[in-house]
This record gives C-alpha cells, sequence and structure tokens, in this order.
C-alpha cells in the first residue's frame, strides 16, 4: 500500500492547510480576539499546564500585549507568514514561523479567556512535519499525524465510556443540550431553531440516542490506529462530531477539523483529482441554479 | 512471512528504518500524550481530550449571564461560530465575578498553588507569583473590560451592569423565567 506523498502532492496539502488556518484566523481577527485588539487583558488563566507556566513567566505573552507595536507586528508577521505559505509552499523557513506564531497566539489566547480550550489543537500540531526539507521525514510525521487524530477521537470516547462515565448516563443528551443551548433559546424564543430545540427537549429520546451515537462514531476511530483501508469512512466521523456539537453543544470546534486533511485519501491529493472534484462540484451547482 | 510483511509495513518500522532519532521522537510523542490522559494532566502539546466526559447533574434548572451596557443594550452574540469573541467577552468576566464576588477575593488557584503545591515543590516558590493574578491586576479589570466592549460593540460603554438569570425548563421546552440578580455593576466615573 502507498503512504508516500510526492513532492507536489505536499505543496498542494500545504497550500490547502495553510489557506484553512489563515481563513480562520482572519475571522478571529474580524472578531477582535487576536493580539492587535486585546487591549492588554489584565486576567489570565495557566492552570496546571508546565508549558503555559514558561510561557507566562518567561513575560512573552505581557510583552506582546503590553504594546501595539509589537501586537500588531505579531498579527502582520502570522497572516504574512501563511499568506506567503499559500503562494511558496516550499518556504520551510515561512511555515517555521507560521507554526511558531499560530502556537503562541493559541497559549495567549487561552489564557487571556481563563480557560484552556482545545478548538486549536489540531492547527497546533499539523504545520510541524511541514518544517522539514527532507520528504522521507515529512511522510513518516505526516503519518504520525494521522495516527494521532485517529488516538484523539479514541481517546474522546475513552475517556467518557471508562474515566469519566458521561457514557452511561443515558440522558446526557438531553441534559448536555439543555445546559449548553439555554442561554440561546432564553434570547431566541421565537426563531425557528428555537422551536426545533424545543420540540427536541420534549422528545429527548432522539437526543440521548444521538448522543451515544456521536460517543460510539468517535470510538470507531480506533479501527484507524490498525488499518488505512477505513479512511474514506473515517474521514467523516470528526465532521459529524463537530457538526453535532455545533448544533446541539454551541460549540465551534471547526479548526480541529484541520486534522481530518490526515485522513484525506491520498490518491485524492494530486491536481488532476482535485480538478475533477471540483468540476463535479460546479457541474453539481449548475444543476441546481438551474 | 505473512507476519514478517506486516511488520516491516507497520508504522514504526518504517519510521525506524527512515531515521531512529524520528522514531524516539515519535514514540515518546505517543507516549506523552497516552500518559497525560491518563495521569489526567495537560501538557501542551500533549492534550487531555476529557471534553464532555463527566456525568451531568439531574437538573432543569440553568443560569443565564446577560451584560447589560449604557442602561438598556444587551451584549448578544447569537452564532456558534462567533464563539472566540464570547469566549474573550464573557469567560475573564466570569472568573472576575467568581473570585471577587461569588468567592469574596478567595483566589482559590493562586492559594492551591502557593499554599499546598508550593510546599511540595519548595523550589519553584519564587516563580510562582508571577504564575498567579496580581491585586493590581484584578483591580485593572474593570477598566479593560469597558474599553474592550466598547470595541466589540461599536460605541464607547460607560457602564455595565451584569445580571445572572436563574431559568427552568418547561416539559415542552421552553424556559420560565425564576430569578433575576445584580451581579456586577462597573461605572466610568468611578474607575
Amino acid at each position: 500500500m502507498n503512504f508516500e506523498l510526492t513532492p507536489s502532492q505536499r505543496s498542494l496539502l500545504t497550500r490547502m492547510i495553510a489557506g484553512y488556518i489563515l481563513f480562520f484566523y482572519l475571522l478571529r481577527l474580524y472578531f477582535g480576539v487576536t493580539p492587535s485588539q486585546l487591549g492588554h487583558p489584565p486576567l489570565f488563566a495557566v492552570e496546571m499546564d508546565i508549558t503555559y507556566w514558561i510561557f507566562q513567566g518567561s513575560g512573552l505573552a505581557d510583552w506582546l500585549l503590553a504594546n501595539p507595536v509589537q501586537s500588531i507586528s505579531f498579527d502582520l508577521l502570522l497572516i504574512s507568514s501563511g499568506a506567503y505559505l499559500i503562494w511558496k509552499p516550499k518556504q520551510t523557513l515561512a511555515i517555521l514561523i507560521f507554526a511558531i506564531l499560530i502556537g503562541l497566539y493559541f497559549m495567549l489566547f487561552n489564557s487571556r479567556i481563563t480557560h484552556h480550550t482545545h478548538a486549536m489543537c489540531g492547527v497546533v500540531l499539523i504545520l510541524w512535519p511541514f518544517a522539514f526539507r527532507n520528504q522521507e521525514l515529512f511522510n513518516r510525521l505526516w503519518e504520525g499525524l494521522r495516527y494521532l487524530t485517529c488516538f484523539i477521537y479514541f481517546m474522546s470516547f475513552y475517556w467518557k465510556a471508562f474515566i469519566g462515565d458521561s457514557f452511561y448516563q443515558f440522558n446526557h443528551g438531553l441534559l448536555s443540550v439543555q445546559g449548553n443551548l439555554a442561554e440561546y433559546i432564553y434570547h431566541n424564543p421565537d426563531n425557528l431553531l428555537t422551536a426545533f430545540y424545543q420540540w427536541m427537549i420534549a422528545h429527548p429520546t432522539l437526543l440521548n440516542i444521538g448522543n451515544t451515537a456521536i460517543f460510539l462514531l468517535e470510538g470507531v476511530m480506533l479501527a484507524g490506529l490498525f488499518t488505512r483501508k477505513l479512511d474514506h469512512y473515517l474521514f467523516w466521523i470528526p465532521i459529524l462530531v463537530h457538526m453535532a456539537g455545533y448544533f446541539f453543544s454551541d460549540v465551534f470546534f471547526m479548526e480541529m477539523l484541520v486534522l481530518d486533511f490526515t485522513l484525506l485519501p491520498i490518491s485524492l491529493l494530486s491536481s488532476n483529482s482535485i480538478q475533477h472534484h471540483s468540476l463535479l462540484i460546479f457541474k453539481l451547482l449548475k444543476v441546481r441554479w438551474r | 512471512m505473512q507476519r514478517s510483511h506486516i511488520w516491516k509495513d507497520s508504522y514504526w518500522y518504517r519510521t525506524y528504518k527512515t531515521n531512529r532519532f524520528l522514531f524516539v521522537f515519535v514514540v515518546l510523542f505517543f507516549v506523552c500524550s497516552l500518559g497525560s490522559n491518563l495521569i489526567k494532566l495537560e501538557t501542551t502539546p500533549f492534550f487531555v481530550w476529557r471534553m464532555y466526559s463527566a456525568k451531568l447533574p439531574e437538573t432543569n434548572q440553568y443560569t443565564v449571564q446577560e451584560i447589560w451596557y449604557n442602561q438598556n443594550k444587551l451584549v448578544v452574540i447569537p452564532n456558534t461560530w462567533q464563539e472566540s469573541r464570547k469566549l474573550m467577552i464573557f469567560d475573564p468576566l466570569h472568573l472576575y465575578i467568581h473570585t471577587q464576588i461569588d468567592q469574596k477575593g478567595n483566589y482559590s488557584f493562586k492559594n492551591y498553588l502557593l499554599e499546598n503545591w508550593g510546599q511540595r515543590h519548595p523550589a519553584f516558590l519564587p516563580v510562582l507569583p508571577q504564575l498567579t493574578i496580581q491585586p493590581d491586576q484584578w483591580s485593572r479589570f474593570p477598566g479593560w473590560f469597558l474599553s474592550y466592549l466598547s470595541k466589540q460593540v461599536g460605541e464607547e460603554v460607560d457602564e455595565v451592569h451584569v445580571l445572572r438569570k436563574q431559568v427552568e425548563y418547561q416539559k415542552n421546552g421552553s424556559l420560565r423565567l425564576i430569578s433575576v440578580d445584580t451581579v456586577l455593576y462597573i461605572n466610568r466615573s468611578t474607575l
């Protein structure tokens, strides 16, 4: 079985991933949550994470936020290194800068919201294999990241089934929706989505079955640790998991889906194949427009 | 014969053959990732994947926190895709209210770090104050919050009051208001 990406496939991947990450960073810029717009928040949380201790203890976080020169330069450098990668995907220095700045932003954001979220974990990890020029080293690290993706989702199931026990709380689906969507339902009592949520809460069996199904799907990712033959199917699991989270738990984990690129079948990653699929989508859209 | 093919095709064998340092790095990365989850202690980039793993309390009563500014304007972030914005407005405010108002200034993380963890690891004691929020940082928060909220809502915010509402689900899925408390009031003129 072929596990090796060619240099041109690697370039295509670099462009897609840099574009994906950059899109979400620009969205954050638009929402006013990047360093240049924070204005030095005084509260922070490092929790019991030693990496955050080093980050905060070094004074780097406060140095970056204390002065607009540093914080604006940070945003500019991050965005320009990402954009440069889309143009010149083989520039390992740009990858290194982009990866380091994204990692710093991840810790800056989490520490300043005083709550360590996981939505950007995939973004923090995915760029590192591309920082190696050697194609063989890249391939091994990229493949390792694919295993890590399967491991992450399986571990999430393992926590629910064997450590935290939420898997065995039959009405977990209902309680989760009630808790996470209380604010939305309270503030939007009359819209269609609220009506849908209220109907689901009044008929909780569907929510509870759906919740258990999502947990089980995370468990299915274990298969990916033993075979690559199921990647066509496994690819859809993180999408389903995070879409369910989006609509039923009010959490935005779309950045995490960057790890799904590791489950893309290698045969799809060629410019011919991309052209073929784009054409297909275009034809489908054309039919719809008519 | 077939077994040796399976081994030679395996990721671990191919990584070992590619580069031994890389092999050690990859093995260590997986061991640390697994270990972090088993000991339940996150050390970035070895993340702990515990989201939604805890059993939830059997209740139909919940708390909704509302931020009102310039007397009668409500901060509403209706879409989930704007979550990062919501986190930056609501989460530090939540920590401030929890510590300074609900706990009356009792900052539990600082207490744990200095009085418990620090005593067991005295070598770290000199650096621990840098890892906790200091009194002047707590007192700077209301001013920062007003100016950050001004940027977010696109107008000068002079006063903010935060309401904590207790709501209850009815059988048809709708919410009934049970109680309202004003938990925080910030006025620019008093800062």
